[in-house]
């Protein structure tokens, strides 16, 4: 407790203070100054933006003319300052500015909006030089290298493009902005390596990174300066107090970041001579060997021997041509598949390509197997020059007839399959234009327009649906007429009735009708029985069916005895008899 | 019989021949000189001009796209070969070309196949009015057979209308599909060397990735002259429209309809 006392009256007092303590200043000022006027491209500068008077944590001050430079922000602290029992606050913004390019720059204002109102700041002038050597040698802490070899390269040539980083302090988020050049590919080749060297006398630690460079075209090139981002950690003189008190713990080593600029190297590429160029020459550039090796030299008619032929050497590889051998008379000749291997050393890519042949002798005798040859421009001498393998003798002894490899082929059979090779790509380009472009959009091409465009979506349907509904309303149709017939057929045979000299035929007839319609039957000639019958069938009562019966019968017999065509008296019982119907009927 | 036949094709043949009027031929025969004698700027213009005199043709962006290749404008290469695509969707030039141009791209930028695309596989094959015309012949098919079906009650008619009735559904779903494919297409190529995407449509916001010539991104929606983006792989981000061209921008799919 007594030992929190002192923190805790300090803490009271300052709490004390601030309460009776009265406002300086309200108004909002900004300011902007930077640790320098003057730097190079490989400096960076400290710019500060401070901000008094805002009420709280101020928001982040938006800077202008800073287009032209990296920006880090370095970190922001408040203060608060009680002078005469009057008391201000304000925030300090701190960044790390680099330039990208070498000029005079006006940096600001600075400017913030605080409850509707736009605070500007002073502008701070800069001018940005390019970096100077120093004249006696000393290049600092840490300083970057390039260098390429060979100086002079032809075309497709491969050079070793180097960067060495010489550091004598800590460093971390190193990066590199290699330069990019038309006409000239640079590749990163292999790993960095880290190791110790002395510069001008002193111990450095160095860290090297290789770039494969290859020219495209002859010219006299500049390979542009190499930047490098990094932040340097420069000690502080104090004594250490402590095991964290240590820079990998980012206690006593405080970093800035800076960039480095390599030198800019002059980088002539020559044509490839014409002077000299062999017939054969296919491009190839480097230094290279051709062996070849033939195994066995003895064997059988049938039997195989491998034809070997190994290519090494640095250079554009991709050109190593694929080597023909001629017809050979006797022989038949199966072409493997290439096999290429590379391995990356300090001073370039070496490239090991292998070629190999199957040959199968047919019969015995002795062949020549003639030499492979291989021509390239050698980068070391400035010529050109041509490979020539030994040629070789192969002597075959007779086979056993049933050691042949394969059958005398027959007309029409399909010769012995050869080993497939994917087709090598030599160079990459596009198709060429259409002589014709075609109609516009019309026609069958085209999407109709809009009337075509829902007729042929709708009318099909439509269509349908119109044929559909007319036959369903005709069927209706000829449902309602039938009803209507059958309702009306009672009405009818009553009228026939009270007509005044009704014959026995006619009285049958209308009664005929009546039933048909009524019931709904197939016109035809029913008889007394066949009547009763359906009329109990429907649910009529058995007596009116019973009286019906014997009225159809008198007519009947009338008919049946020659008095059909004369007056009866039975039609006003069967117009009474059928009102009785009508009404039992369902 | 056959000597209609002859006369349809002969027709069909000609088409092209007179279609176009004979000031327009003309600058397509010099535009088609220019480019094989190297000057593709010419070329270029001459088949702009075509382009404004007598609207869009798959050949006719194809060779805008060979002509942007030439210029080193990979970007527009690759902008009219998508257009072309549309108009020309199994050309065999066109995309040999296409992948040509790809190449050249500098991002690397993933294709997003759904589900949609999967099923409905023969969608990129063919073009919409393709598509329409083989779905109109097959619902006026259809619908016929529906028809006949009232009057013929046979039982060949009722298996024929089941086979009928798959075709038209897939037809038609073939239609919707494409016509929604066209219609919502917001992809998007961009034109400007190296481009800084942006957290917001602000000049001060932040960097967050850059994108370069020919990538191709997904328009989601403009605001004052600036674009929102979106990547297959999920990276959104805002950019000055400028920057890119909407491939469906200039591109009508559709003759006396709008667009759905």
């Amino acid at each position: 407790m007594k030992r929190r006392a002192p923190g805790l009256l300090a803490a009271l007092a300052v709490v004390s203070l601030l309460a009776i303590a009265r406002p300086a200043n309200c108004e909002v000022t900004l300011s902007l100054s930077l640790d320098r006027s003057e730097a190079t491209l490989v400096d960076s500068v400290m710019l500060s933006v401070s901000v008094s008077g805002a009420r709280g944590q101020a928001a982040r001050p938006a800077i202008q003319g800073l287009d032209d430079f990296l920006v880090r922000p370095a970190g922001a602290s408040t203060r608060v300052q009680i002078v005469n029992g009057a008391y201000s606050s304000g925030t300090d913004f701190t960044f790390v500015i680099q330039p990208k390019k070498a000029g005079a720059f006006s940096i600001g204002p600075a400017q913030l909006t605080v409850d509707g109102t736009t605070y500007s700041s002073n502008v701070a002038a800069l001018a940005v030089g390019q970096p100077v050597a120093s004249p006696d040698g000393d290049r600092g802490p840490v300083f970057l290298v390039a260098s390429i070899a060979p100086a002079k390269v032809y075309i497709e040539q491969q050079a070793i493009y180097t960067l060495k980083l010489y550091r004598s302090v800590s460093i971390a988020d190193a990066s590199v902005n290699v330069p990019e050049l038309d006409g000239v590919a640079i590749a990163k080749h292999g790993e960095p390596r880290e190791y110790q060297g002395v510069h001008q006398g002193r111990p450095y630690q160095i860290i090297e990174v290789r770039y494969l460079v290859t020219p495209q075209r002859a010219g006299n090139f500049t390979l542009p300066p190499t930047r490098m981002d990094l932040t340097v950690y420069t000690p502080q003189n104090r004594p250490r107090r402590g095991i964290f008190d240590d820079p990998f713990f980012g206690q006593r080593a405080s970093g800035r970041p800076q960039a480095l600029m390599s030198e800019a190297l002059p980088f002539p590429v020559l044509p490839l001579p014409l002077d000299g160029r062999p017939a054969d020459f296919g491009g190839l550039v480097g230094g290279f060997t051709l062996e070849a090796t033939l195994e066995p030299r003895e064997l059988k008619a049938g039997e195989s021997a491998t034809l070997r032929a190994t290519v090494r050497g640095r250079g554009n590889v991709k050109r190593i041509p694929e080597l023909k051998i001629p017809t050979l008379d006797g022989i038949k000749v199966y072409a493997d598949q290439p096999v290429l291997k590379s391995e990356n050393d300090g001073d370039g890519v070496t490239v090991t390509k292998i070629l190999t042949w199957a040959l199968v002798p047919e019969r015995a005798g002795r062949y020549q197997i003639p030499p492979l040859a291989l021509s390239y421009f050698d980068t070391a001498s400035g010529r050109y020059k041509s490979l020539k393998t030994t040629g070789a003798t192969l002597t075959v002894a007779p086979g056993r007839p049933g050691d042949l490899p394969a059958p005398p082929r027959v007309a029409g059979t399909a010769a012995p399959a050869q080993p497939k090779r994917e087709v090598a790509e030599l160079g990459s380009d596009i198709l060429p234009v259409h002589a014709t472009i075609g109609e516009t959009a019309s026609g069958l091409a085209a999407l109709p327009g809009a009337a075509v465009f829902w007729l042929l979506l709708i009318g099909p349907v439509a269509a349908f649906l119109l044929t559909f509904g007319g036959a369903a309303l005709r069927q209706r149709s000829a449902g309602i007429t039938a009803a209507r017939s059958v309702r009306r057929a009672a009405g009818v045979f009553a009228r026939a009735c009270e007509r005044s000299g009704l014959t026995a035929d006619e009285l049958m007839q209308a009664l005929q009708d009546y039933l048909s319609q009524r019931l709904s039957l197939a016109r035809g000639s029913l008889t007394a029985d066949e009547a009763a019958a359906l009329l109990r069938s429907r649910s009529v009562n058995e007596r009116t069916v019973g009286e019906l019966h014997g009225l159809w019968r008198r007519v009947e017999d009338a008919i049946y005895t020659g008095r059909g065509g004369e007056a009866t008296t039975a039609g006003a019982a069967l117009a009474a008899l059928v009102a009785r119907i009508e009404k039992e009927l369902p | 019989m056959r000597r209609l036949l002859l006369l349809l094709a002969a027709l069909c043949v000609a088409a092209p021949l007179w279609a176009a009027s004979p000031e327009s031929r003309k600058v397509l025969q010099e535009a088609d000189r220019a480019y094989r004698e190297a000057q593709y700027q010419a070329a270029q213009d001459g088949y702009l001009q075509l382009l404004r005199n007598e609207g869009a043709t798959g050949h006719l962006l194809y060779n805008l796209g060979n002509t942007a290749f030439r210029l080193n404008q990979t970007g527009r290469a690759i902008l009219y070969y998508e257009r072309a695509r549309l108009l020309l969707p199994r050309d065999p030039d066109l995309a040999y070309n296409l992948a040509r141009a790809r190449e050249l791209a500098r991002d690397a930028a993933p294709g997003s196949a759904g589900f949609a695309n999967a099923a409905f596989f023969w969608l990129g094959s063919l073009t919409l009015a393709e598509i329409f015309w083989f779905f109109a012949a097959t619902n006026v098919l259809f619908w016929s057979l529906m028809l006949l079906r009232l009057y013929v009650k046979a039982e060949w008619t009722h298996y024929l209308l089941y086979l009928f009735l798959t075709v038209w559904l897939i037809a038609g779903a073939s239609f919707w599909m494409k016509w929604h494919q066209v219609g919502s297409d917001d992809r998007a190529v961009i034109l400007a060397a190296e481009v800084g995407i942006l957290a917001g449509p602000d000049i001060r916001d932040t960097l967050l990735f850059k994108l370069h010539e020919g990538t191709i991104v997904r328009q989601e929606r403009t605001e004052e002259g600036w674009s929102l983006i979106r990547l297959a792989d999920g990276k959104r981000g805002w950019l000055r429209s400028e920057g890119l061209e909407r491939i469906v921008a200039g591109y009508k799919p559709t003759r006396g309809l709008s667009s759905p």
